[in-house]
């Protein structure tokens, strides 16, 4: 009995610490998704905080008037999904061989891949390269250059270590092959892991407009953080365009901003919840000795 | 000791793995080697125009611009302050935030908060920014905060005072990040075989006593790796942060060398100049995490490569 | 011409592959004979098409998705596609080997000064295709930009000369804004001289204690209007004694900085206006949160928040005032840009049809472009009311109430590429196309303006050291000049200033004064002010 009023007192005490945590993080946010739904020129009367005052779903209407922006919704969506399932597998399988200190010349790729963490040849190399591939105004452009990174790969390899080898060699002993194993054993004792490099780069692929800003051309293969990008440098123009004084400059209202970034980030966000049910804790390795 | 087996013997028996491992070698062959003679423009003065196959080349000029420029070494400085304390407190921040969330028995306030702590990370910092100088305003927020706590008398002007600029730098990015970096941990929480916490149980462990026994050495490769790469990272900074937050004012504090950079290079289209700071910059930098990784390995007895 | 030839061929190199009709000799045959009579557009009626590269990264326009391209096209029959990015992608573009037929790029760019080696020149095109081109431009500008080799590479935009500036054509962007209720409630308050400015502070904030005394654009990074701004005011020149001069030292300037430091001692003065970003500046604006404002740029990013200020409420509309003078009492000086203008359009060495191209930027340079551009169609978007062009209600009634579709379908003002701002001043049209809420601000801004033309890319060149120096002595100057303002007492005040000439001094300030020095005089001589 007094065990568990302590452990009571130490939930009730977690969670007024989780608790204090989340609204520090909330309110900001909540903040800014409801000055997005009111009104701009009311909101810049300033004092809008918890609840619209004036509600208008004015500024997520012009947002949505972009003629392109459903196009390039599809094109976000299709490119983070292929994306994200070709990083995590052609990573894992890299992942997979580089955990084995027996693999020969596993020191040599190493050196090779760490240098590539800090060293690159900067923008007109990438550049030329894609070009000679074919990658200019490809779609592939998404996918291709981003199957791979050293950084996930450590990361993922770090995890690999620490599945125990016992599994692995009663597996190999019972006649399976590597590539069973890879696909059978490791790969659903992994889901936490994979989850999380799925979230990372798929985090990473969604938001990413560099890409289509250097090397794409045609609006119709833009991503939806194009427009993220276009209205923030278009906030940017009219402070940069100091010579052209008597032009009407494009000057968005904050709110527009607001919106945009609600409107571009709000698909992401919601993946996490269900991925979420991978990281339940416990979860992998009673699975597998069950 | 048994005598290694012939090469291509060996070969032969790995011969899967080594399909495994090839494609990733490929890959960086072509995607990071092939474009790596772009590093020559750091010993070229690069225009436009010339692009690489025309550019002057001027040797170790643009070094030892940077090298003897003062500002550069201030700059120096202040992104390794800002990068310690993004370090003390950013580092052990989302594992502790990750411990909690572990030990919280309420399962749907625990998703939720999941989900929110995560939120921030997906701010623009241009959008941020903004949000952030009203907060800190003489009217803002936090000041109507600490004056209601009488922890200040006066509002405070933090922006423009240099004295606040690194626990802003360093608390805002935190507050951003704090969430997002605790997925890894929780990732790695969840591989913890749960008969090891029903054993400690049993052998009457308490709650501390168990996150202290077996979460956190369970999870220590993860917290060495990730520690590893933070370190390596100590020379990098913030750009957008930096470009948002810097008044002249505060400018004393908040000058990074991205900034320093930005300013010095970039923005006269110098990118010979910002190529040779960013060589300059890696090389340290390369250098920082294979001494870490050497440590790690003397300490933990295990390479995190 | 051949040796010419010889020459570029070998700077160009491998990088740019660039084909052989780089002079005249190898331009193809014109389609039709051509005079200075009729400008190319109108006798040559085949359609064409060019591609145009904008370095602006937000010029997200399509060509014919308003009323302005939508004539333009039909007039020419010239398809455009435009793409548009910044320098990344520029730099990406002459590493493909492969540029767009038109390019519009700024003045102040190395890749404008290195024309020679990626443009064709635009005489030479215009001669054999389009002769009507000459008479198009404005002679000052062509000599301006006629290079050493007397080839002319690139035309601008906004560019203003000297004869401009002196007939009242131009408008400057910079002015002393307060809000009108207030000013008339104060008394209308002399805010010219130092004791006057002060005392207009005081009586504000006494009155209304909630609005900040006096605002400045968002300073960023930078010193805002604080600095060269605050000297035009005090109509301060640049160049004394036949050399370069700082401005920041002069006893004038000094004199004002007391003032302000003064305003700021006495809390005039908020500390938030030093942190506020652009968007917190236009939001103050826009709920009439300050009575006065030194505003840069007034007619680009802060007239949208005075049009809407005023909308919402007619007693926050702002009124430009004179603001500090010197002691002299000599009148305040705004700003616009020079002779040098803003971009240039070049035609380059890839063009596919260098013939179509010309007729398409003779169109816009043109009485006709340039009236398109600003109006659109005689009888659709206007009339001519005594010989002045005049907005139709319908279209008059959109800029003023939706300026959000004004720009994207009517789209007058966005096709800026080569457009010459002095030109509808002269013509009297410009007051017909202006919101009527921030006209007697843009009159006080005409008034006015001065020209300054000899200070045209007088900086060091970039990618120097001296033009690191300055940038880094640029930093230092925001930084002292911001902390003099706060300064507590008179002596922090004069230690800062010294901190400032001895960063100078130690970051070879001589070396740079002496370039500048040197580009003026150069200036100078080209514009005619001196004799070589």
């Amino acid at each position: 009995m007094r065990k568990n009023y302590g452990e009571r007192v130490f939930q009730a005490f977690l969670w007024l610490l989780v608790g204090f945590f989340s609204l520090l993080v909330l309110l900001p946010v909540w903040n800014i998704v409801v000055l997005s739904l009111n009104d701009a020129n009311d909101a810049a009367k300033g004092g809008v905080t918890l609840w619209p005052r004036a509600f208008s779903l004015e500024n997520y209407k012009v947002v949505f008037q972009y003629p392109q922006i459903f196009n390039s919704f599809w094109i976000s969506i299709s490119k983070t999904f292929l994306g994200v399932t070709t990083h995590v597998l052609f990573c894992s399988m890299v992942a997979y061989a580089m955990s084995k200190k027996h693999l020969m010349g596993r020191q040599w790729f190493i050196r090779l891949g760490i240098v590539t963490m800090f060293f690159g040849g900067g923008l007109i190399p990438s550049f030329l390269l894609m070009k000679s591939l074919g990658l200019l105004d490809n779609y592939l452009i998404y996918i291709i250059p981003a199957v791979f990174s050293f950084y996930d790969m450590i990361i993922l390899m770090n995890f690999f270590r620490e599945i125990p080898d016992s599994l692995e060699e009663s597996a190999a002993i019972d006649g399976a092959s590597t590539y069973y194993i890879f696909w059978r054993i490791i790969l659903p004792l992994s889901m936490p892991v994979l989850a999380t490099i799925a979230l990372f780069n798929g985090v990473g692929q969604w938001n990413d407009y560099m890409t289509a800003k250097i090397y794409i051309n045609n609006p119709d293969l833009h991503p939806v953080q194009m427009f993220l990008y276009k209205i923030i440098v278009q906030e940017e123009a009219s402070k940069l365009n100091h010579a052209a004084s008597v032009i009407v400059m494009p000057t968005t209202a904050r709110s527009l901003q607001l919106a945009t970034m609600v409107i571009t980030t709000a698909p992401i966000v919601m993946v996490y919840p269900f991925l979420q049910k991978y990281f339940v804790k416990g979860m992998m390795v009673g699975s597998v000795k069950g | 000791m048994v005598p290694q087996r012939p090469f291509w013997e060996r070969w032969k028996k790995q011969a899967a793995l080594q399909s495994f491992v090839w494609p990733g070698i490929l890959f960086i062959l072509i995607f990071s080697y092939i474009p790596m003679y772009g590093i020559v423009i750091a010993f070229q003065d690069y225009t436009v125009v010339d692009q690489i196959s025309n550019s002057k080349w001027v040797g170790l000029d643009k070094f030892a611009a940077f090298l003897n420029d003062q500002q550069f070494w201030r700059a120096v400085g202040n992104t390794i302050a800002i990068s310690i304390g993004k370090l003390a407190i950013g580092f052990p921040a989302p594992i502790i935030l990750a411990l909690l969330l572990n030990e919280l028995r309420a399962r749907r306030f625990k998703k939720f908060t999941q989900t929110v702590s995560y939120l921030p990370h997906f701010l623009s910092w241009v959008i941020l920014g903004g949000m952030l100088v009203s907060w800190l305003a003489t009217d803002g927020i936090l000041n109507q905060l600490l004056m209601a706590l009488g922890v200040i008398q006066k509002p405070i002007a933090y922006l423009v005072k240099p004295d606040y600029y690194w626990a802003i730098a360093v608390l805002s990015e935190v507050w951003k990040e704090m969430g997002w970096g605790t997925i890894l941990y929780l990732a790695a929480m969840s591989g913890i075989d749960p008969t090891l916490y029903e054993a400690a149980k049993v052998d009457g462990a308490k709650r501390l006593q168990q996150v202290w026994h077996i979460t956190l050495p369970s999870i220590r490769g993860i917290i060495a790796l990730m520690l590893v790469l933070a370190v390596g990272g100590l020379l990098g900074s913030n750009l957008d942060q930096a470009l948002v937050l810097q008044r002249p004012l505060n400018l004393k504090k908040s000058e990074v060398i991205d900034s320093f950079v930005f300013k010095l290079g970039i923005q006269q289209g110098d990118f010979s100049y910002a190529t040779a700071v960013g060589l300059f910059t890696s090389v340290i930098a390369l250098g920082l995490i294979l001494f870490t990784n050497f440590v790690t390995r003397k300490l933990n007895d295990r390479s995190i490569f | 011409m051949k040796l010419f030839r010889m020459v570029s061929a070998l700077v160009l190199g491998a990088a740019l592959v660039a084909p052989a009709m780089a002079q005249d000799a190898s331009l193809p045959a014109a389609r039709t004979k051509n005079t200075d009579a009729k400008a190319g557009w109108e006798t040559d009626k085949k359609p064409g098409s060019v591609s145009w590269y904008l370095n602006w990264g937000w010029y997200d326009r399509k060509y014919k998705q308003d009323v302005v391209t939508q004539k333009t096209f039909a007039d020419t029959k010239i398809e455009v596609t435009y793409s548009y990015g910044d320098d990344d992608k520029l730099n990406t573009l002459f590493a493909s080997g492969k540029l767009p037929d038109i390019m519009t790029i700024g003045s102040w760019t190395q890749i404008a000064k290195d024309a020679k080696k990626w443009a064709i020149p635009l005489d030479t095109i215009a001669k054999k295709y389009d002769p009507y081109f000459f008479k198009t431009l404005k002679p000052d500008v062509v000599s301006w930009y006629t290079q050493p080799d007397s080839h002319l590479y690139g035309y601008p935009n906004f560019s203003n000369t000297d004869k401009d500036y002196k007939a009242g054509y131009v408008y400057g962007s910079q002015a002393f804004l307060v809000r009108g209720d207030m000013y008339a409630a104060l008394g209308k308050p002399d805010m010219t001289t130092p004791d006057g400015f002060l005392k207009g502070l005081r009586a504000a904030k006494a009155k209304y204690p909630d609005i900040n005394p006096i605002g400045f654009n968002a300073f960023g990074g930078g010193e805002s209007t604080l600095g060269a701004i605050l000297q035009d005011f005090l109509a301060i020149s640049e160049f004394k004694n036949g050399a370069y001069y700082d401005r920041y030292t002069d006893p004038e300037y000094l004199r004002w900085m007391r003032v302000f430091n003064t305003a700021y001692k006495e809390e005039l003065i908020s500390d938030d206006i030093f942190a506020d970003m652009n968007q917190n500046f236009e939001e103050n604006i826009q709920r009439g949160k300050y009575f006065a404002i030194l505003a840069d740029g007034v007619m680009t990013g802060v007239k949208d928040q005075l049009i809407k200020a005023a909308q919402a409420d007619p007693t926050k509309t702002y009124l430009a005032i004179d603001g500090p003078k010197n002691s002299k009492g000599e009148a305040n000086i705004t700003r616009n840009a020079g002779i040098q203008g803003w971009t240039l359009t070049f035609i380059s060495k890839d063009c596919k049809d260098p013939e179509t191209a010309i007729h398409l930027i003779t169109y816009m340079l043109s009485e006709q472009g340039q009236m398109v551009s600003k109006f659109g169609v005689e009888g659709q978007t206007y009339d001519v009311v005594k010989g002045v062009p005049t907005l139709k209600p319908a279209i008059r009634k959109i800029m003023e109430t939706d300026q959000a579709k004004f720009d994207k379908e009517i789209g007058f003002g966005q096709t800026y590429m080569l457009t010459d701002e002095a030109w509808q001043v002269k013509n009297g049209y410009y007051q017909s196309n202006i919101n009527s809420i921030v006209k007697p601000i843009t009159e006080w801004m005409r008034l006015h303006a001065q020209g300054n033309s000899q200070m045209s890319n007088s900086e060091p060149d970039d990618r120097t050291t001296e033009s690191r120096n300055l940038t880094n002595i640029r930093q230092k100057r925001a930084e002292v000049l911001l902390n003099a303002v706060m300064a507590s007492s008179d002596a922090d005040f004069d230690g800062y200033w010294k901190e400032y000439n001895d960063y100078k001094a130690a970051n070879g300030w001589d070396k740079i004064a002496a370039i500048q020095t040197a580009k003026i005089k150069e200036n100078r001589i080209k514009l005619g002010y001196d004799k070589k």
